[in-house]
């Protein structure tokens, strides 16, 4: 992975001096709220309902075990205890004080970590396919892309304050891991049609208040061009977007408002400019192949598996198998797992880690992971590389620790954003309406037999848990002074990407798991065979059987 | 006013308490702490929701919430809460949202989290000198 350079090293803890200075010129008096908020947000952080939050990125999901183990350190040091994993891939302290915040960004700054540009209106933290480099169905590993556009968005003066934030994924996969299409800028890398690598490039997708799915602008852009026609991009939305109002500031209301073919033609026009005023820009294939030899692959053990052993293994351990089936995806190297931690046991907060359990997937990764860890926007974890001989070990550790829910990609594997529980603009709580889900749903039996199901729960409009794109989505807002849960069916969070309909009004706190039982026990009734997942029978029934059921308590 | 004022299983409501008297507070949070305080009377800020300032008139606690707004040299994100205040001296915090301020997270999460939290959000830690 992708290791500081002594500039990035220089940059990084330059920037932790100017901000322990702003601090201490706070504290003192010498700079007021108005002139300090916009300083700690670009430096991730946030007030929040009754704390500070410091946002801390995750560049691209990828972490090592001394980092891991650094962000356990931080948690019990100067937070309460744990860290928040969160859908853009970043963690979350909840709970540090201003005094605090310098010494946390210097511990960060040790390892090669940073909270810049996790808050603003600036590009954010660039995330992607956190199977990347590991997964059996890449063309190409995407974070090599997403390292370059880091360095080239970090602290770029031209772009550092946008009508709106700016988020960029990429996935090297033709199965959509990283959300490409609900982002503003969405980069897919794959091979064109004389056999070459190309990026496939979707702009204007977006959720909160104004939901989006992106466009593609270029079906396949060639990969030394990646620079000039980004930057094309954000010069046009920089330009054009909209200033005057927030909620349509960001670049998917520009790109509705011109049409896409109108906005391909004026980014194609700077692209063009930029092309023949500045060919710097354009990849150097020395720094191209710099940052490529960081995400080289392990050296991959050539050991075989004693299939035998392991299937003994997983005949007599129910449990074992159960997770062996759940929560582990196809590597490149048929010797080797990808095994998905989930954050999701029953009746905890999704994307929740101890320090305790940091430090056990910090361990894990070092003694059998080739000390990689991923962190998905699903709000769970990764270990990419796991010899399959190691997975009743692995499993053993993981399940000491909590970590061995056999839960992901199930109905009890919900993302839920912070909410009212934490969050300054929520209007309701998510934490809690997740919480009741995985304890009423916690026999896995039951889960696995409901089979695939994505639920997504928001505390507001800002949909921070991607509601929209949940097979079931859950809003919750205030309605006449009282929490109130929106309902949203079919939505699909993958390449096939598609917003669920929206049912009709809300219900009540309590009603939400009793609704979610009659939803399901409609699919269940009403599939085609344990074939059919819930999103397939949604398309085939249409979402309206569901949104009956949500409401006719009479079943009960 | 604790955590367990709030019902934990249902939908939380704005309240709407019989026999009392509608008051007003101001509210904030701690500058270096991050944590909510209120205004007591003597102009100074307390962690502690029995020692504040109350205000009968909305149009009152609007003028002062906007004299002291300008302030933020110990305490930033001034606002205006809305309360019960009983016969006994209590006070019911009326939007959810407040009571959530006031009570922190409505969940436990893991035990594993909780045996590791340090002590709980104190007062003395705050500075309740005059703004």
């Amino acid at each position: 992975m992708y290791r500081y350079d002594e500039f990035d090293s220089t940059f990084v803890k330059q920037r932790v001096r100017q901000f322990r200075d702003q601090v201490a010129r706070r504290l003192s008096g010498a700079l007021s709220e108005d002139e300090f908020k916009p300083l700690r947000l670009q430096n991730g952080l946030y007030l929040q309902l009754h704390a500070y939050m410091l946002r801390v990125a995750v560049p691209y999901g990828t972490l090592n075990s001394t980092q891991m183990q650094k962000l356990a350190d931080i948690a019990e040091r100067w937070d309460r205890g744990y860290g928040h994993f969160t859908t853009r891939q970043n963690i979350q302290y909840n709970w540090p004080t201003l005094s605090a915040v310098p010494d946390i960004l210097d511990a960060l700054a040790n390892v090669g970590m940073h909270a810049i540009q996790t808050s603003g209106n600036c590009i954010r933290n660039v995330t992607a396919d956190h199977f990347a480099g590991a997964a059996a169905d890449e063309v190409a590993d995407p974070r090599p892309t997403a390292e370059l556009l880091r360095q080239w968005s970090t602290d770029h003066p031209e772009f550092a304050y946008l009508p709106r934030k700016f988020k960029i994924a990429v996935t090297g996969s033709s199965n959509d891991r990283a959300v490409i299409r609900a982002h503003d800028i969405g980069l897919r890398i794959k091979l064109d049609d004389s056999g070459q690598l190309a990026y496939e490039v979707i702009v204007g997708g977006g959720l909160g208040r104004t939901p989006v799915v992106g466009k593609v602008i270029c079906s396949a852009l060639p990969k030394a061009h990646l620079l000039p026609y980004i930057e094309a991009i954000l010069r046009v939305y920089n330009l054009a977007g909209r200033r005057d109002n927030k909620y349509k500031a960001r670049i998917k209301i520009l790109v509705n408002s011109l049409g896409i073919d109108a906005f391909r033609q004026a980014v194609n026009t700077e692209f063009q400019d930029l092309m023949s005023q500045d060919k710097g820009l354009s990849l150097d294939p020395a720094v191209e192949a710099r940052i490529e030899q960081y995400f080289s692959p392990p050296v991959f053990m050539s050991m075989g598996v004693d299939e035998k052993a392991l299937s003994t293994l997983l005949s007599d351990d129910e449990e074992f198998s159960r997770w062996y089936r759940q929560n582990l995806s196809r590597h490149i190297d048929p010797n080797y797992s990808i095994v998905t931690i989930s954050l999701k046991a029953p009746g905890a907060v999704p994307g929740d880690a101890t320090a305790a359990q940091m430090r056990a997937v910090a361990r894990l990764a070092e003694r059998y992971g080739h000390d990689e860890i991923r962190v998905s926007h699903e709000q769970n974890l990764v270990l990419p590389h796991i010899h399959r001989s190691y997975l009743k070990a692995v499993y053993e550790v993981l399940h000491l620790n909590e970590l061995a829910t056999p839960n992901v990609g199930l109905i009890t594997d919900s993302i839920a954003c912070p909410g009212m529980d934490y969050c300054a603009l929520a209007t309701a709580r998510s934490i809690p309406i997740a919480q009741d889900i995985s304890t009423h749903f916690s026999d896995p039996a039951y889960a696995e037999a409901i089979g695939p199901l994505k639920i997504k729960i928001s505390g507001c409009i800002n949909a921070c848990a991607h509601h929209h794109i949940g097979n079931i989505g859950i809003l919750g807002l205030e309605k006449g002074g009282r929490e109130n849960y929106q309902f949203t069916f079919g939505g699909d969070h993958t390449e096939h990407m598609q917003l669920g309909e929206r049912a009709g009004p809300g219900i009540d706190a309590e009603q939400v798991v009793p609704a979610i039982e009659r939803v399901v026990k409609l699919y269940l009734n009403n599939r085609e065979g344990s074939k059919e997942t819930f999103l397939d029978t949604c398309r085939r029934l249409g979402t309206k059987p569901y949104e009956e059921a949500l409401y006719n308590t009479s079943v009960e | 006013m604790s955590v367990t004022n709030l019902n934990k299983n249902t939908s939380l409501a704005k309240l709407s308490v019989a026999g009392t008297d509608a008051v007003w507070l101001i509210s904030a949070n701690d500058l270096l702490m991050g944590g909510v305080v209120y205004l007591t009377p003597t102009m100074g800020w307390s962690r502690v929701l029995l020692e504040a300032f109350t205000v009968r008139k909305k149009s009152v606690a609007l003028s002062q919430l906007a004299s002291l707004v300008a302030d933020q040299s110990t305490v930033i994100g001034h606002t205006l809460v809305e309360a019960s205040l009983h016969a006994d001296g209590t006070l019911s915090l009326l939007h959810y949202r407040d009571r959530i301020r006031e009570g922190g997270p409505t969940r436990e999460t893991l035990p594993a989290l909780l045996n590791n939290a340090p002590p709980p959000f104190k007062a003395h830690e705050l500075n309740t000198g005059k703004p």
